[in-house]
């Protein structure tokens, strides 16, 4: 793909984290990927499989004490890896921003939310006192926070998780970013208000015209709110492919895995699992196929060569030595 | 099947500190749980399905009603059971790492519950090492300690010591809610072998409707503490009748871009406070089709036959309303042929990784 047309790029990253008297341990590796213009990509792992650790890694701060050792972040003809920390800045929450779980945490206890974002305003978008005041409350109208006149004046601690996460969200299209990084944004909401915090997430995005970077442990969202769906697995992508060829015909066992949890049938969901492979880890040698410790399909070339990431059809990449084949 | 929990109008309420007010935990719950039966209780966070776990294995002291053991009155706290009900009931927990004491090795974790019981120290770690061996792990792991073990492996161990009492009724208190979607279809899968093998009854509860779905029998949807509705579990998720219920499935979001529970039944907002209940029926501040009559009166139980429960002055227009197929039912034939499209281990390779020729 050509860095022109895409939000954003990441070419070949990799993030290590030092590991007391041994080798460092590899986060991300040597990861490619990159987001059109107004995409949503859907971005699935496990805990430990290094989702945070990119996103983390594309903002150019990557989780303590975790080193981006190579790697090229591309945007807006900038590579954010080379950029001075006050430019950084800059492009941070104006041009990318980050919603996270945990809102109550992002927010700060001691200030009224509706200051909170209009001091958004005032300081990255250079506004007066009064239009930085209307655009806070016109964002917590674009959230659908009910009464918004009387939240601008309420404390984080006043309101719900759900309210809370539609204040995140607010705070992280404020300036229409062209490019959003949900990391996980909303695992610790109930199934109903996770269904209203999605659709409202992906439907500003739309509306603005943001890119977005969906990350989750939750497959079953990526069917519904994402226009392509990666799968991540130690660092690696795996699979990734546009939405309906995704699902519709998956190829890597380690997606079939994910897609079989959610099977009622106890034969077919054994088939996918490696008989032992919660008992069993990989070496972290950097050799071989990283999932093949707990691949039913793996041979023996899967122990030595590391597969690359293939296009198998238009779009649909995957790096496995044998993948599913489909019609 | 003879029933061997019975709940019957279970109240709690908490003081709430510095105030003459109450939290409302759990507002006349009902239900039974019959020999070698699941019921999952499910609801959001704040509905009181934990504390309606906490209740029945006598750790919460609950404010009104009975509950009952195979006749016997449980309803007080555990430290006053008759001993021999002790090692009946057990609960697991959601947290593995928190449930697990990290200075004891996995081996003591497991035989700790045997204590009570006055069982001598080399029956107790024959029983630990079955109990290990049952639930998938080594004996060699008895050893360890939890810090040595994936969020998976703990909660073997967790589930591990519950069964090393040979429970009739396990307590399973979102006992997958903190692990990855392959450790949670290990853990079910684990969890409804142990079923089949020795006939446990369990108390499931959970927010995840997709994995209650698949490890229930019956079914019991929780709001604002109070159970809305109940009944065999093809009933009430392929027909919910309750405007919550409803809800709840079509928020639920199946991997398959064509299977979308939607329904026309959308809940606006969130739960409301359990220190101020609402009058009326819990639901009617978010509720498409409430009425005036939904915001005076509680509705009562309204049976509906075979054990389906629900409590809604108008659950025969969300009958209506609903779409009468099972979407959850054709989105498992249709991942059922993705998935088996090709044998996992056909022919390529065998399942030790080596090569066949």
């Amino acid at each position: 793909m050509n860095a022109v047309d895409a939000a954003l790029m990441v070419e070949r990253l990799r993030v290590e984290f030092p590991v007391l008297g041994g080798k460092p341990k590899v986060a991300v590796r040597d990861l490619d990927l990159s987001i059109l213009p107004g995409e949503i990509l859907g971005l699935v792992g496990e805990s430990g499989a290094g989702k945070t650790t990119l996103a983390r890694a594309i903002l150019n701060l990557p989780p303590p004490p975790g080193r981006i050792v190579a790697g090229v972040i591309q945007f807006d003809g900038k590579d954010l890896l080379r950029l001075s920390e006050r430019e950084l800045q800059s492009i941070r929450v104006r041009n990318i921003s980050m919603v996270v779980p945990n809102p109550r945490g992002e927010l700060n206890p001691l200030v009224p939310v509706g200051e909170q974002l209009a001091s958004i305003a005032r300081v990255h978008l250079g506004k007066d006192k009064s239009s930085a005041r209307a655009m806070a409350l016109e964002m917590l109208r674009a959230v659908q926070i009910p009464d918004p006149e009387r939240r601008m004046r309420a404390y984080p601690h006043e309101l719900s998780g759900g309210m809370a996460q539609r204040v995140v969200i607010a705070i992280a299209l404020m300036c229409s970013p062209r490019f959003i990084i949900s990391d996980d944004a909303t695992s610790g909401l109930d199934v109903t208000v996770q269904a209203q915090i999605l659709e409202l997430l992906s439907h500003l995005a739309r509306k603005q015209g943001s890119a977005m970077l969906f990350i989750t442990r939750d497959i079953g969202i990526t069917a519904h709110f994402c226009d392509r769906v990666a799968v991540i697995y130690r660092g690696e992508i795996m699979e990734i492919a546009p939405r309906e060829s995704f699902f519709l015909s998956p190829r890597h066992p380690y997606t079939m895995l994910l897609l079989a949890a959610f099977l009622h049938n106890p034969q077919l969901r054994q088939a996918w699992t490696h008989p032992d492979a919660s008992l069993r880890v990989n070496p972290d040698a950097g050799i071989g196929c990283a999932y093949t410790y707990r691949c039913p399909r793996a041979r023996e070339m899967c122990h030595t060569i590391r597969p690359p990431l293939a296009e198998r059809t238009s779009g649909h990449f995957v790096r496995c030595h044998f993948p599913l084949e489909r019609e | 099947m003879s029933v061997i929990l019975e709940v019957e109008d279970l109240y709690k309420r908490f003081p709430v500190s510095g105030s003459r007010r109450y939290v409302q935990a759990i507002n006349g719950v009902t239900f039974s749980v019959a020999a070698g039966e699941t019921l999952g209780l499910v609801g959001e966070s704040g509905s009181g399905k934990t504390t309606v776990g906490r209740c029945i294995v006598g750790l919460t002291e609950l404010s009104a009603g009975r509950i009952r053991f195979k006749g016997e009155d449980i309803s007080r706290p555990r430290a006053r059971w008759p001993r021999h009900l002790l090692s009946k009931i057990q609960l697991v927990f959601q947290e593995p790492g928190e449930s697990l004491d990290p200075r004891m090795q996995i081996g003591r974790s497991i035989e700790e519950p045997l204590l009570a019981l006055k069982v001598a120290p080399s029956e107790r770690r024959a029983r630990a090492a079955d109990a290990i061996e049952r639930v998938g792990l080594g004996r060699e792991m008895l050893e360890l300690y939890p810090a040595e073990l994936s969020a998976g492996q703990q909660q073997r161990v967790a589930i591990a010591r519950a069964m090393i009492t040979s429970p009739e009724l396990v307590v399973l208190d979102e006992p997958t809610s903190a692990l990855d979607p392959t450790a949670r279809a290990e853990i079910i899968a684990l969890l409804m072998k142990i079923q089949a093998e020795l006939g446990t009854s369990y108390l499931f509860i959970s927010h995840d409707l997709s994995t209650v779905r698949f490890i229930s029998h019956r079914v019991a949807v929780m709001y604002l503490g109070m159970i809305v509705e109940q009944g065999g579990v093809d009933k009430v998720f392929a027909g919910p009748r309750h405007p919550y219920s409803a809800g709840l499935l079509s928020a639920v979001l199946l991997p398959h871009p064509h299977f979308s529970l939607e329904s026309n039944i959308r809940l606006e907002g969130e739960i409301p406070s359990p220190i101020n209940l609402p009058q009326g029926c819990f639901l009617a501040s978010r509720c498409p089709l409430a009425i005036a009559h939904c915001r005076q009166e509680m509705p009562p139980p309204d049976n509906l036959g075979g054990g389906h429960i629900v409590h809604c002055w108008r659950h025969r227009d969300v009958a209506g309303m609903d779409r009468a197929s099972d979407t959850f039912a054709e989105f498992q034939r249709e991942a059922e042929r993705i998935l088996a499209e090709q044998k996992p281990t056909a022919s390529i390779c065998n399942l030790e990784g080596t090569p066949d020729g």
